[in-house]
């Protein structure tokens, strides 16, 4: 009930948090229509067809408000006519403001729209792909004419087609500019892109092409104050901590009595290794390759994954410290009986030896540093004949194989 | 499997032919992917089909190969291919803002190359903490695993795995099919099928949200706003199953970015007036979702670290003691990665020295300096994501080291962009280094030798992408009188995302507050005692949803498998499948990478 609790307040403080976090973001606010809107610009079509969920009200004509409509006392007086209280509009009213080029007024800010250097032809070369920002840069040139090359209907092949850039009328209807590619060179001039940032080698090119003013971008600012759901998002962070307080509160007893008896399965399963590996170490000698794999393996698939798989248990009942001193070692261990598995493999049994041989010492410490483990070798897991044992209340992995 | 030889052979591990066999193919892979990653966006990793050639090469051709000495090989292999992912997130985008003249292109390679160098000697101590102490899973790395130790799984596991792969070389294959060979997929089957609305089966993605919209129930329950999509991506699934259960927390956050704040976004009017149900998702992607889970995934990430200061600790301490334990070393010296990252650390400073436009030393060892702590910092929580859940947050981080990289530069692009390349280059190896760390371990592979290898070699793979990047970039001038971008075939995405991110920064808009609420949501979240949650949480809520819903489903299907059949008949009979999913898809989609790079972008 209670890793419940906590993981619902997790959950309940995230999504709260997260999405008033979002909201800051958002581009619009929403206003009265009774107070003062001077400077305000509408942020969604408004248009007559809400009349039909205010069929009380009729003053008002036929008209829609586009997006960026400024709110002036005509177009407030008409949505008010709507039966409108409030409306949704622009958190920034302005997304750009007009700077002149000469200064350091535009220095350090970003162009608001693309701009055409008129001063800077520049070549492109047949075959280059033409997108919307060339055909600007196509139409702000010299050029009336230009000779392009475009698909054919069944999309196997190209033709070659003349496009007129000043009567559209003149053009074949079965083809696009864009998307077309240029069949011959032509000269147009250098297009500054939407975003890009005016340092004074930028804003001296502007100057040269004839600009006196450029549209630059104005920031959104962040305003803690002004951020209507910051207290929403505190109390989503206060929900997430609430969460993480109970996660991290008191095991039950119930919890400490099951992650004891999951440390003592665990406990078998390392010396049970251990032991095994003990009992197998004076018969190394006797081993041929396939034997060694034979022997190994089932430690592999076994006894060693199934602590590694139960290792936080450890963590849990005896903390970090221990648990890492258990984990150095059994790694070690682990690395080297892998290593012995694959020399088998591959027909090198020397090296499959050694490899057995010095995975002991490490295991021998991961034993010793796991409480109530050190216990001198044992019965193990290995049978008179060399054959893995397995304990009766661990499931043996190679059944199901 | 051979019988005992009469007199004892040294067993093959470190040897001539598995070097340059990882090299060469490292090289040829690298090449190949820079060449797709800069047409569609991301990239593949190369150890699965380094294991799978090296095992074709250095034990069929040669008739030599161990399963060590292939874990070499493939070692070698990814690490010189991994860094395209650094270089092509990055160093396009000069290209892309007219800046590429004012680089120096001897010292970008120089910063990529210490980046490399960097990654690699900065990561190991981590060695112990990631893969011994917290045991992360490293899909892939558990993958080429599977892959090197299937000659010795019996005839019965090997076919689990060769069936893996050619299911999915078969599903992938329809991807991409009709683009390459002209043979009709996906596309073209979702247009003549009756039954199914228009659109719903794509060339490599279903969408279900669009079959949903199409019946009456539908369109009275669902909204439109919601993006789902699934990518039939094979790779998504067999690495979602091999993480299983820990995995699921990947989906929770990919489903708060896509079904819970972009829907409420658009119907709430939070977004302008022109983006509809179709553009919500994206609009939510660029503006909220990214820099909050790129917030979280950072805040999660710190507190993370600062909970694994006794696992590092004591794993420094084991590393300084294993010099004398056993008279055998598991890891190069503390001192020797010291002087590599030392010298590292110079090159990084000359490098900034060279192309900060006031060149104070100072500013270019403050520079060098937080770029390399920042790369310690960045590469562990790559490392730790991968280890996770086999994703990479290579293209947020990416993001983020830029705009660190533009606030110690004064907002200039170039040197910001030359450190930044180094610092992703550097987090890609990490990422890297830890997934053949984690495959030696699991085939008792000598970390030592794979980290003495790795840095001698991993400072080629900077070269390579560099060089084809420029190669393309000249192709592509002299074909369409632009480098990258519109205008050209070869669009760059993430370098694009990137020019985005930049003239943000520079313009003043960049969403800061977001990063520092995504931070604190993200830390409260890791200090819940959940390994990781914050870092799952940021990371998939700007990852594409269509790879996660089927990464999900991997892991659903692994915890069914778990309950009928017992965890360890899972680990041994369905992880060889899964795995053989991951290097289908990789071999296939190297295969097409190649082939593209080799006919010009013919195919």
């Amino acid at each position: 009930m209670k890793k419940l609790l906590a993981d619902l307040l997790l959950v309940a403080g995230v999504v709260v948090a997260t999405l008033s976090a979002a909201e800051s973001r958002r581009v619009s606010k929403v206003v009265p229509l009774s107070g003062d809107l001077s400077g305000e610009v509408l942020h969604q079509p408004v248009s007559s067809a809400l009349r039909e969920q205010h069929p009380d009200v009729y003053v008002y004509a036929d008209r829609t408000l586009a997006p960026g409509t400024p709110l002036d006392a005509d177009a407030v007086a008409w949505l008010r006519g709507l039966g409108l209280t409030s409306v949704s509009v622009l958190r920034q009213p302005r997304a750009s403001e007009t700077l002149p080029v000469a200064g350091d007024a535009a220095l350090g800010r970003v162009l608001a729209e693309p701009v055409i250097l008129t001063a800077e032809p520049e070549a492109a070369s047949a075959g280059r792909l033409i997108d919307e920002g060339f055909v600007a840069r196509l139409e702000a040139s010299e050029l009336d004419v230009v000779r392009i090359s475009v698909a054919t209907t069944d999309g196997k092949g190209r033709r070659e087609v003349h496009w007129d850039l000043r009567d559209a009328s003149k053009n074949p209807s079965d083809c696009e500019l864009v998307g077309a590619k240029l069949a011959l060179p032509v000269t147009v001039p250098v297009r500054l892109k939407r975003g890009s940032y005016l340092d004074e080698e930028t804003l001296a090119r502007l100057a040269q092409s004839g600009y006196a003013d450029v549209d630059v971008k104005i920031p959104l600012h962040f305003d803690w104050r002004r951020w209507e759901l910051r207290w929403v998002f505190a109390f989503g962070v206060a929900l997430t901590l609430a969460g993480v307080l109970l996660k991290r509160g008191k095991q039950s007893a119930a919890e400490v009595e099951a992650g004891a008896q999951h440390v003592g399965a665990l406990r078998g399963e390392l010396v049970g290794v251990r032991d095994t590996l003990a009992k197998l170490l004076p018969r190394l000698d006797h081993l041929d390759a396939a034997q060694l794999h034979e022997a190994v393996d089932p430690l592999v698939a076994g006894p060693l994954y199934r602590f590694a798989e139960g290792r936080e248990a450890i963590r849990t009942a005896h903390g970090t410290r221990t648990y890492l001193a258990v984990m150095d070692a059994f790694a070690r261990a682990e690395r080297k009986v892998n290593r012995a598995w694959s020399a088998a493999v591959d027909g090198y049994p020397e090296e499959a030896r050694d490899s057995l041989r010095a995975a002991l010492p490490p295991l021998e410490e991961a034993c010793a540093a796991l409480p109530g483990s050190a216990a001198p070798p044992g019965e193990g897991l290995l049978t008179p004949d060399g054959a893995l044992r397995v304990p009766p209340d661990v499931p043996h992995f190679h059944d199901a194989d | 499997m051979s019988a005992s030889p009469s007199a004892p052979r040294p067993y093959r591990e470190i040897t001539w032919e598995a070097v340059v066999f990882g090299v060469l193919i490292g090289v040829v892979m690298n090449a190949a992917i820079t060449y797709s990653g800069l047409k569609i966006g991301f990239t593949i990793g190369g150890s699965a089909i380094a294991a799978v050639l090296g095992w074709g090469v250095l034990r069929g051709l040669l008739g030599k190969g161990t399963v060590v000495e292939n874990n070499i090989a493939q070692t070698v292999a990814s690490s010189v291919n991994t860094s395209n992912s650094g270089v092509i997130f990055t160093v396009p985008v000069l290209y892309l803002l007219g800046l590429y003249a004012k680089v120096d292109l001897v010292w970008l390679t120089a910063a990529t190359m210490a980046g490399a160098i960097l990654g690699v000697a900065f990561i190991i101590p981590t060695r112990k903490q990631m893969i011994d102490y917290e045991r992360l899973r490293f899909p892939t790395g558990t993958a080429v695993a599977s892959v090197l130790r299937s000659p010795g799984e019996g005839v019965r596991k090997a076919t689990v795995l060769i069936v893996g792969v050619l299911v999915a070389m078969v599903v992938f294959f329809f991807t991409q099919s009709q683009e390459v060979f002209g043979i009709s997929g996906y596309a073209e089957w979702g247009r003549e099928l009756s039954f199914l609305p228009d659109g719903v089966l794509g060339a490599d993605t279903i969408d279900v949200g669009k079959w949903i919209l199409s019946t009456e129930w539908g369109q009275a329950l669902w909204n439109p706003a919601f993006d789902f999509k699934w990518a039939i991506a094979p790779f998504a699934l067999g690495a979602g199953f091999i993480t299983g259960r820990p995995g699921l927390v990947v989906l929770a956050g990919g489903l708060l970015a896509y079904f819970v704040i972009s829907p409420v976004a658009l119907s709430s009017g939070w977004m302008p007036a022109d983006v509809d149900a179709s553009g919500a998702a994206g609009w939510a992607l660029v503006n909220m979702n990214r820099p909050l889970g790129i917030g979280l995934l950072t805040g999660g990430a710190f507190i993370g670290l600062c909970f694994a200061f006794p696992a590092i600790g004591s794993a420094l301490k084991s590393i300084a003691r294993s010099g004398g334990r056993d008279g055998e070393r598991e890891e190069l010296p503390l001192s020797a990665l010291l002087v590599t990252a030392l010298g590292a650390f110079a090159l990084l400073f000359f490098a900034a020295e060279h192309s900060v436009a006031d060149g104070d030393p100072a500013k270019s060892a403050l520079i060098a300096g937080v770029g390399t702590l920042w790369m310690w910092f960045a590469g562990i929580v790559i490392a730790q994501c991968t280890g996770m859940t086999d994703w990479s947050p290579i293209s947020g981080i990416a993001l983020l080291t830029v705009m660190v990289c533009l606030f110690l530069t004064d907002n200039q692009v170039v040197p910001a962009v030359l450190i930044g390349a180094a610092v992703c280059v550097a987090i890609t190896e990490c990422a890297d280094m830890m997934q053949d760390l984690k495959t030696g371990s699991m085939v008792g592979g000598s970390p030592v030798r794979q980290q003495l290898l790795e840095l001698a070699v991993v400072w080629i793979g900077p070269a390579v992408s560099l060089a084809v990047v420029g190669m393309l970039a000249a192709t592509n001038y002299a074909k369409f009188g632009v480098y990258f971008g519109p205008g050209t075939d070869m669009p760059a995405p993430q370098a694009a995302a990137l020019e985005g991110v930049i003239n943000t920064i520079r313009g003043g808009d960049a969403p800061v507050e977001l990063y520092g609420m995504g931070g604190l949501v993200g830390a409260l979240l890791s200090l819940s005692g959940m390994a990781g949650l914050g870092v799952l949480v940021g990371l998939s809520m700007y990852l594409p949803l269509k790879y996660l819903l089927p990464y999900g489903l991997g892991c659903l299907i692994q915890m069914l498998f778990t309950k009928a059949k017992g965890a360890a008949w899972t680990e041994s009979w369905c992880v060889p499948f899964a795995a053989g999913m991951i290097v289908g898809e990789g071999l296939l989609g190297i295969l097409f990478a190649g082939m593209s790079l080799l006919s010009g972008g013919q195919l």
